[in-house]
This record gives C-alpha cells, sequence and structure tokens, in this order.
C-alpha cells in the first residue's frame, strides 16, 4: 500500500472522532467506586460538584481550572481532571484533551473512563516523528483498560442487563483503538480482528466502527467483506460516517467519476 | 473457651474433636473433594460447618507469619476468605474446591453486610418550625407545621408546592431550602438534595435538623468526612440526642469496620432513647458479630416490641432473632421468625433470603427454591440467592439449573460485588 493511500485511510479512520464517547456520560451513575475520593469541606464537594454539573463544556473547563488552583490538594482532582479531559474532548481540541487526560491518569492510574479516551485521542494525534511512541501509549492504555473493566463495580441503581451493555461498549471502544492503532502500523489483519472484536461486543450498532472495519477489509484484500462493512455504516450512520462510506464504497466499486 | 470460639492449636486431630465436641455431624465434603489426607477431610469438616452455622467464625491463622503453621484461632467470619486461602496452601487444595468455599463465604458474608439504608429525619412539627424561629401561629409557622404533616403520612409530592411557598416567602429563611432537600433526599435525587440542604445551612447555621439531615445525606454520597463532621457538630451542640450516635455507630461498624467504636456509640444512642428500636436492632446486630448473643437477643427483641408498639414494619430484629435461632440449630423457632419478618416486610428481599437458608437447613428444597427465586425479583444485584439457588438446584439433582445459577451468582457478584 503506497505511503499516501495509507494516510488518506489513517486520516479517514481518526477524522471519525466523536465528541463524545458512547458509554462516557454513564459513567458517574453507572460506576461506583471502591474508595471514593472524599472532600474535606462542602466548599470543596459543592466546587466538584459544578464541574460535573456544568452543561457547557468550556464552563466545565473553566471551574476545572479554577478547582485545581483552589484545592491543590484535593482528593477528587482525578475526577477533576478526567471532567476537563472531556470537556476539551467535547470542543474537539485533542492536544489539551490529552494533556488534562494525563494527569488524570497521574492521578488515579486505574480510571478505565480516562484510559479509555485517551486510547481513543491518542492515535490521531502527535508529531510524525514519534507516532510509534504514541500508538504504544495508546496501546498500554486500551489494555490497561480491558484489565481493569473486569474490576469495576457496578451501583445497585443499576441493573445488570445495562452494566452488562455499558461493560460492553467500554471494551468495544478499547478494541476500537486497538484496531485504529494496528491500522497505523500497517499490521492490517491484527487491525480486521480487532474491529471485528469492537462491532462483536458492542450492543449498539455503530456506524463509524463498521466504517473502520469496511477500510479495513479492504486493506487486506476482502473486498466482498469491505462492501458489507460499508453499506452496514451507511445505514446506521450518522451522516458524516454514510458520506465517508460512500465515497469509499464508490471507489472500491470502481463507479467513482 | 467460651461462646463459638474454638482454638486449634497443637493438630488437626485435636480440631476434628473440638467440631465433635459442639456436636456438629461430620459427614463427607462434596464429592469432588474426595477422601484424600486428613487435611481435606478436615476442610470439608470446616465446610459443613459454616453450612450448619454460616454466621460462625471461620479457623483463621493467628498472626500473619507468627506461630507454627496449624495454629490456628477463632476470628470473625470476614476473616474467612484469609482462612480458606491459607487452609487452601496448606492442604493443597484443588482452586475449584478454594473457589466453592469462597463462594460460600461470599454469599454468607453477605448477609451480614447489608443494612437498611439512610431515610430522612423527619422532626416533630413543632419541634422543627421553632427551630427555624417560626411563630407557630403565624401563617409561615402554619405552612411548615402542615409540610410537617405531610412529611410524616409520606406525602412528599404534595408538600413540594407548600415548601417551594415558603421558600419564596422566607427567602432569608432555611426552612424552605430544608424542606425541598428533604423531599428531594426521600426522593433518591442526593445531589439535588445536598444543594438545597447545604443552601438551607447557609441560612440557618444553627439548626440541629439541618446538620442531621445534610449529613446523612453526605453519608448517601458516600461522603464520609463530610457525614462525620456533621454528625460530630451535633453531638457537640446537643450531646443528649441519640441520633447522630445512632448514625456515627452504624457508619463506624459498617463503613470503618471499627465493631468496637460502633457498639459504644450505638450503646449511647440506646441509653439516650431506649425506644429507638432502630438503634437497638444495630446494637443487637453488632453484639451477635461479636459474639455475644445473649445480649444480641434481648435487642432484638426489644426492638421488635418497639417496632410493633409504633405499628412499623420494621422486620430486620425479627430476621436478627431468626439468625440466632438458626445458630442454634434451632430450625422451627427459626422459621417461625423468619415467616414473621417475611409477612411484616415482603418487599425485602433479605427476609425471603432468611426464610430459604432455613428451608435449606430443613430439607425443604422446593419451599427454598421458591422463596430465594422471590428474593431475587426483589433484589436482583444481591449475588447470594443466586449461590444458594445453585445448591438447592444441585441438591435436586438439576445440575444444567445450578450451573445457571452458580453462572449469575458469579456474574452479579463482580458487577455488584457482596
Amino acid at each position: 500500500m503506497e505511503t499516501r493511500g495509507l494516510r488518506f485511510w489513517s486520516a479517514a479512520l481518526l477524522a471519525l472522532l466523536v465528541p463524545k464517547l458512547a458509554w462516557s456520560a454513564n459513567v458517574e451513575t453507572y460506576v461506583i467506586e471502591p474508595k471514593p475520593p472524599q472532600a474535606q469541606s462542602r466548599e470543596e464537594f459543592k466546587a466538584y460538584l459544578d464541574i460535573a454539573q456544568a452543561e457547557d463544556p468550556q464552563r466545565s473547563i473553566d471551574l476545572a481550572t479554577r478547582f485545581v488552583q483552589q484545592f491543590s490538594r484535593s482528593e477528587f482532582l482525578a475526577q477533576v481532571y478526567r471532567l476537563k479531559m472531556h470537556g476539551y474532548r467535547s470542543l474537539g481540541d485533542a492536544e489539551k484533551t490529552i494533556e488534562a487526560g494525563e494527569k488524570a491518569s497521574a492521578a488515579n492510574p486505574f480510571d478505565v473512563d480516562t484510559l479509555l479516551t485517551l486510547a481513543s485521542v491518542l492515535p490521531g494525534h502527535g508529531a510524525d516523528t514519534d507516532v510509534e511512541k504514541t500508538l504504544e501509549r495508546a496501546e498500554s492504555y486500551a489494555n490497561r483498560a480491558l484489565q481493569e473493566l473486569s474490576g469495576l463495580k457496578a451501583s445497585r441503581a443499576v441493573s445488570l442487563s445495562d452494566w452488562r451493555a455499558f461493560l460492553r461498549r467500554m471494551k468495544a471502544s478499547a478494541y476500537e483503538s486497538l484496531g485504529v492503532v494496528a491500522f497505523k502500523r500497517e499490521q492490517y489483519p491484527e487491525s480486521v480482528k480487532s474491529f471485528e472484536r469492537c462491532i462483536q461486543e458492542n450492543p449498539v450498532a455503530e456506524g463509524s466502527q463498521f466504517f473502520r472495519l469496511g477500510v479495513a477489509y479492504q486493506y487486506t484484500g476482502q473486498k466482498d467483506r469491505a462492501i458489507a462493512a460499508l453499506e452496514r455504516a451507511i445505514a446506521i450512520g450518522p451522516e458524516i460516517v454514510r458520506a465517508k462510506a460512500r465515497v469509499q464504497l464508490q471507489e472500491l466499486q470502481g463507479t467513482k467519476p | 473457651m467460651g461462646g463459638r470460639s474454638l482454638l486449634l492449636s497443637a493438630s488437626r486431630g485435636k480440631c476434628r474433636e473440638l467440631i465433635q465436641q459442639r456436636g456438629i455431624p461430620v459427614t463427607p465434603g462434596p464429592p469432588r473433594w474426595g477422601e484424600g489426607s486428613d487435611a481435606r477431610r478436615l476442610v470439608a469438616v470446616f465446610y459443613q460447618l459454616v453450612e450448619l452455622s454460616p454466621s460462625i467464625a471461620i479457623l483463621t491463622r493467628a498472626g500473619s507469619n507468627e506461630g507454627p503453621p496449624h495454629h490456628f484461632s477463632m476470628r470473625s467470619f470476614r476473616s474467612m476468605k484469609d482462612c480458606v486461602l491459607r487452609f487452601a496452601f496448606l492442604t493443597l487444595l484443588t482452586a475449584t474446591a478454594t473457589q466453592q468455599f469462597l463462594g460460600q463465604q461470599a454469599a454468607e458474608e453477605s448477609r451480614f453486610t447489608r443494612e437498611p439504608a439512610p431515610a430522612p429525619e423527619i422532626a416533630p412539627s413543632d419541634q422543627v418550625c421553632t427551630a427555624f424561629e417560626l411563630k407557630l401561629d403565624s401563617s409561615t409557622g402554619r405552612s411548615c407545621q402542615s409540610l410537617a404533616q405531610l412529611a410524616m403520612a409520606g406525602r412528599w409530592q404534595e408538600a413540594r408546592p407548600l415548601a417551594e411557598k415558603l421558600a419564596l416567602e422566607l427567602p432569608s429563611n432555611g426552612i424552605g431550602p430544608y424542606w425541598l432537600g428533604l423531599i428531594e433526599l426521600q426522593a433518591g435525587n442526593t445531589l439535588s438534595a445536598f444543594r438545597r440542604l447545604d443552601t438551607a445551612l447557609s441560612l440557618s447555621p444553627d439548626v440541629f435538623w439541618v446538620h442531621l439531615n445534610l449529613g446523612l445525606c453526605c453519608a448517601l454520597l458516600r461522603q464520609y468526612a463530610l457525614f462525620e463532621k456533621e454528625m460530630n457538630w451535633v453531638m457537640n451542640k446537643h450531646p443528649s440526642q441519640p441520633l447522630p450516635y445512632y448514625y456515627l455507630g452504624r457508619h463506624y461498624s459498617k463503613t470503618r469496620e471499627d465493631t468496637d467504636k460502633g457498639l459504644a456509640l450505638l450503646q449511647r444512642a440506646v441509653n439516650l432513647n431506649p425506644a429507638d428500636f432502630r438503634a437497638r436492632y444495630h446494637l443487637g446486630y453488632l453484639f451477635e458479630l461479636k459474639d455475644r448473643l445473649g445480649e444480641a437477643k434481648a435487642e432484638y427483641q426489644q426492638s421488635f416490641e418497639g417496632a410493633a408498639a409504633h405499628r412499623s414494619s420494621y422486620s430486620w430484629p425479627l430476621q436478627g432473632l431468626a439468625r440466632l435461632h438458626l445458630q442454634e440449630a434451632n430450625l422451627a423457632e427459626a422459621l417461625r421468625y423468619a415467616r414473621k419478618a417475611v409477612s411484616l416486610d415482603p418487599r425485602l428481599s433479605e427476609n425471603e433470603l432468611l426464610l430459604a437458608r432455613i428451608y435449606l437447613q430443613r430439607g425443604e428444597t422446593d419451599l427454598a427454591i421458591a422463596s430465594l427465586e422471590h428474593a431475587i425479583g426483589l433484589d436482583q444485584t444481591d449475588p447470594a440467592p443466586h449461590y444458594l439457588l445453585s445448591r438447592a438446584y444441585s441438591q435436586m439433582k438439576r445440575s444444567k439449573e445450578a450451573e445457571q445459577s452458580l453462572a449469575m451468582y458469579a456474574e452479579v457478584k463482580a458487577a455488584y460485588g457482596n
């Protein structure tokens, strides 16, 4: 595969970065931490709640910045950096997403939400000179997330079926990241395996994942499967995925003008 | 050697002798364990011990690196996992057998760690309204009293508009946010409740009831440092109020696992308010954990009588009495109390679960299965009934269902813990 083509498809795969990962909205309500961080004052706890409940990502980021200044020794720092990371992700700022995410991960290396977000954002980021290093980090985060998933405990307010679905979506996200990492390393068969596993785990079909699988199939010479996956991507959407999948399908079928 | 404590100081043979002295019938362990060495046999005996007296303390090695390898002492069941792991190591048990042992431990331990969750504390109407410095014959004072009456009657939805009106009428008094906080707390909206009660505290910083309910709200949010602060404030300012002792007692015994401190606090709560049947139940429960069964029984009995006098459906003391009779192998009495508990509060899964355990002990497997299925229907997050269900199905040679239940047990435990 020529380099130009590879770069194009790597870019195409990564361009599907969605503002918010499907499962991340549920983390706060679904997961019970074995040792929750303890606020030392009502002010500290309220300041944390203000960030967690802020609907505007920029406001969440600003409040998080203020929190870190005001409560520099807080047990909530990992959570606050994580919320800041999601704020930046919502704004599409990958560099700052990673910066905040890595601070969150330093404060709590076992936080699955942070690990998965970093694994998802990192492969599309970083200078060309240290691509492999970046991919190694992404891969490491995804694998650590898969390890940590088995130890997560559910809130009793969450039904077992919802919890199962939640875990499977998180697993799917980890495999998706591993698929992207493998693709960027030109390890296409591994990439296919990871994307297939991602789709198999995910209880909710996502067009972007079928699109990625379709492209990976194409790179392993599995044209029929590639067409089927891209057709699924078109059927599922959303529109940004449909548009990319249509272009790719036309190219694959040789019908592109 | 008193109570159910047991010291295995010399040999496995001595242990066996002690178990026999206690009249526990020794039958072969699960077939998969075979009839191997003395050590395996002994583990099978322990298995029986756990089955017959689920709350009994189990052998654990005394001290981490001290003493000869077979020097064990009885500790609370909380240490059972440690014991089993060590013993499995010593006796080269298979991983499967150990797993089965730990499964039993987990299923039983959960019986002793689940407790009723705190609910809002509602003050008598005149007390709360005067605490916020309202005149009882004023219109706001009357609104406050109406709110208290609605809350007492559990008519929370009707209380909301009245509380909102009060908050608008008295913007610099904490009474409106206080009632709104309780309404949110009762509805399970703990974050909103925290915000409301925090506002109430800012406006009325010296009201006992605000500190108390804010503390409870913090406990529900697992903000234990804040919870302790609020309870300590109440204890310092109102040393004769029993409620902070009650809640701190529960907190110390459960969250901090400091049974002694929990016991002392609950005793203080009971001394300050001998009619508090909840405090008495929890005090009895700690006595039970500490193997002081006579005192446990007395507290459960008084708790039950107190709840009955208040026409409350509080069934926990009946459960406690049933457990004690079960430990004494008095299955008829255990069954009587467990049935009473179920009829008093049929929505409480723990009641059905205990009933099922008694049925299992009596060999009434069909009834046990029905109770266990009911318990699962009431609480799908508790792994224990799935484990017991697998045992019940095994006894009935329904191996496929037994396997399914065991798989469910593993999944529920992995998801929610014990």
